[in-house]
């Protein structure tokens, strides 16, 4: 674990001090146009530190999966920026975007996103293949992250052949390959079962209490808060109103 | 270059994932380079054939049609009331490449009185036997040629109907003075066998010839169909090299072959569109999920092209065994010997990538420019309508 530990040695604020953030929105705005205009994100702003575990709640359509899609650079705001670890994504290109994506962000999904044909062994390695890593260092690193989510027996499987739970954790070792400075989730627990989606959410509290990996998870559930260092409610494309978590 | 090297086992992967639809294409694509081969090989054998033809074109007989007569032995006879004809024999002249180089075999019926006029060895007033089933009636500077006798196999290159086999039994040697006659092979052509694709007429005068060339012309061959006269015909004889003869021939009989070639690419082209399209739509979510760990355009656009590189490859492998197998069969319904180049199969391959190529374009293209979420949540993505379904982000 020490070997992962400094692999992820990326993060390492204590989550609630006074540093700089590492991902910052400044005055997001997303507008839909589908016979009128619909505003999913309207003038947003937020930052994240290293190391702090912030969870955006909000009832069902009020942005907060554009909001997250923005963050990551899955989608571009109308109007705004996005700074990630000192990266403007608005001065970037749709390959630098990729880039950044790589290197410095996780994504974990509601519907875990896993590539069908790819063995949880394979998936967990996708993103490290486009690094200049070597094969050996990709499998020892891919093991090490199977290991620390509790899937070292299954890494041959293929997804149609493991369970939700199991989905969801091979997409958090996928998330973590690249040492990410920022984790994404979108609805990470919203498609498993009571049982699953306590152990989903103790793995999150985990890798941020152990690596000091921040996260930033938006929940239907409200139970997420308790995990958290902040939660930032949402309603109508804005945030409504910012309470500390749990923690 | 990462980026690259990741491809090829997503592409494999992608490829068994959803083989059935695959398969359809490669299968498209083969038959449409069958197509391609088949129309390549005749015309190839066609123009060999005609050059070898007119190069040849010093006959005693005052025309020669050929192409695929539709005379029947009735109508022959009704030429031959008609018109003060000595002689007048139809054919299947083909030639081959033989131990003695090219040489024109003539499959006669075996009442044919074309018989008749062959001299034996020495030029011997007797006539050789008549050939049998698989046998051949080779000339003698053939035999002197290739060092073959009377019993031994005459290998034809490649075999096709009528010879009934790539090796006839030689069974015996002509010395025939007739300039046409002397210098061809014979054999026996098989009363259920292909149409006779030569007409011969001898005439007392080239001024005879005339009215019956024009009246054959026009009531008895095809349009379409080559049409060569002899030495006595001064349009032809005046054309220019056998070359530009050749050319002419083909031009009558294959050129029209273009535009249905032209049909049958469109079509698969179109074909080929749409289900890469398809394809596309379905990949879209996982197009997203390697957009989202961090590929590149670059390796989406490669990935693609890997995947439809490979189902070329697959197609032409597949055409060229199409047209490999239906050659024999179908060369007894073309006129003209069937040569199959490489350069042809090239060919093929090469049109076969521009087809896949083009179809392959617009999403490939879409796939680069489109934002992970518009390939996540089906929203329309650019080059590509379409409509909103689905999850469209909150």
């Amino acid at each position: 674990m020490s070997n992962l530990l400094a692999a992820m040695g990326r993060a390492t604020g204590s989550g609630t001090g006074p540093e700089e953030p590492i991902l910052r929105a400044v005055n997001l705005n997303k507008s839909y146009f589908l016979g009128e205009t619909i505003y999913a994100v309207n003038d947003v702003s937020l930052a994240v530190a290293p190391g702090e575990f912030v969870v955006v709640v909000g009832p069902s359509g009020c942005g907060k999966t554009t909001l997250l899609s923005l963050l990551g650079g899955l989608d571009r705001p109308n109007s705004g920026e996005v700074i990630l670890a000192g990266h403007r994504f608005s001065k970037l290109s749709e390959n630098g975007l990729a880039q950044l994506r790589r290197n410095q962000v996780g994504f974990v999904f509601q519907f875990f996103n896993l590539i069908s044909h790819l063995t949880a062994m394979e998936n967990v390695s996708l993103p490290m293949r486009f690094t200049r890593m070597g094969g050996r260092a990709i499998r020892e690193r891919a093991e090490q992250l199977l290991v620390m989510v509790g899937l070292a027996q299954r890494s041959h499987h293929l997804p149609l052949q493991m369970s939700g739970g199991e989905q969801q954790r091979v997409a958090i070792a996928r998330a973590l390959a690249n040492s990410p400075a920022v984790v994404l989730a979108d609805e990470p627990t919203g498609n498993l079962d009571t049982k699953t989606k306590a152990e989903m959410a103790d793995i999150f509290l985990r890798l941020n209490e152990e690596f000091k990996q921040s996260f930033v998870v938006v929940s239907h559930d409200e139970g997420f808060a308790r995990y958290a260092h902040r939660v930032l409610k949402m309603r109508d494309g804005r945030i409504d109103a910012v309470e500390a978590g749990g923690r | 270059m990462t980026q690259f090297a990741v491809v090829w086992p997503l592409a494999l992967g992608a490829l068994r994932r959803s083989w059935p639809r695959q398969a359809l294409m490669a299968a498209i694509l083969g038959l449409a380079i069958a197509a391609y081969l088949l129309y390549a090989t005749f015309l190839t054998g066609a123009g060999q054939e005609a050059r070898l033809l007119v190069e040849s074109l010093d006959l005693p007989c005052d025309l020669v049609f050929l192409g695929k007569s539709t005379l029947s032995q009735a109508e022959i006879e009704t030429v031959m009331r008609n018109a003060s004809v000595t002689l007048c024999e139809t054919a299947r002249s083909t030639w081959y490449l033989t131990a003695a180089g090219y040489v024109r075999v003539l499959a006669l019926r075996e009442s044919s009185s074309l018989w008749g006029l062959l001299a034996g060895p020495g030029g011997a007033e007797e006539a050789p036997p008549v050939p049998g089933r698989g046998e051949v009636l080779i000339p003698s500077w053939a035999a002197e040629l290739s060092g073959l006798a009377v019993g031994q196999g005459f290998v034809l290159s490649p075999p096709r109907v009528p010879t009934a086999g790539s090796a006839l039994r030689i069974a015996g040697v002509h010395q025939t003075a007739d300039d046409l006659l002397g210098h061809c092979a014979f054999t026996l052509l098989p009363e259920a066998g292909p149409a006779p694709n030569a007409l011969f007429v001898w005439m007392a005068t080239p001024e005879a010839a005339a009215p019956l060339a024009w009246n054959l012309e026009q009531e008895y061959v095809r349009p379409g169909r080559p049409v060569v006269r002899t030495m006595d015909d001064p349009v032809i004889l005046t054309a220019g090299l056998p070359d530009r003869m050749a050319r002419s021939v083909l031009a009558q009989t294959y050129l029209p072959g273009a535009g249905v070639m032209m049909l049958v690419f469109g079509f698969c082209g179109i074909g080929l569109f749409t289900t890469v399209s398809l394809g596309f739509m379905d990949r879209r979510r996982s197009i997203a999920i390697l957009k989202t760990v961090g590929m590149e355009s670059a390796g989406v656009v490669t990935m693609l092209a890997v995947e439809q590189g490979l189902v070329a490859v697959a197609g032409t492998v597949l055409g060229s065994a199409i047209a490999a197998a239906a050659v024999p069969g179908l060369a007894a319904y073309f006129p003209g010997q069937p040569v199959l180049l490489w350069s042809s199969i090239i060919k093929g391959a090469l049109a076969g990538v521009f087809v896949l190529g083009a179809a392959v374009f617009v999403p490939a293209a879409s796939a680069r420019v489109a934002t992970v979420n518009q390939l996540l949540y089906n929203l329309p993505v650019p080059l590509m309508t379409r409509r909103i379904s689905g999850q469209t982000g909150e």
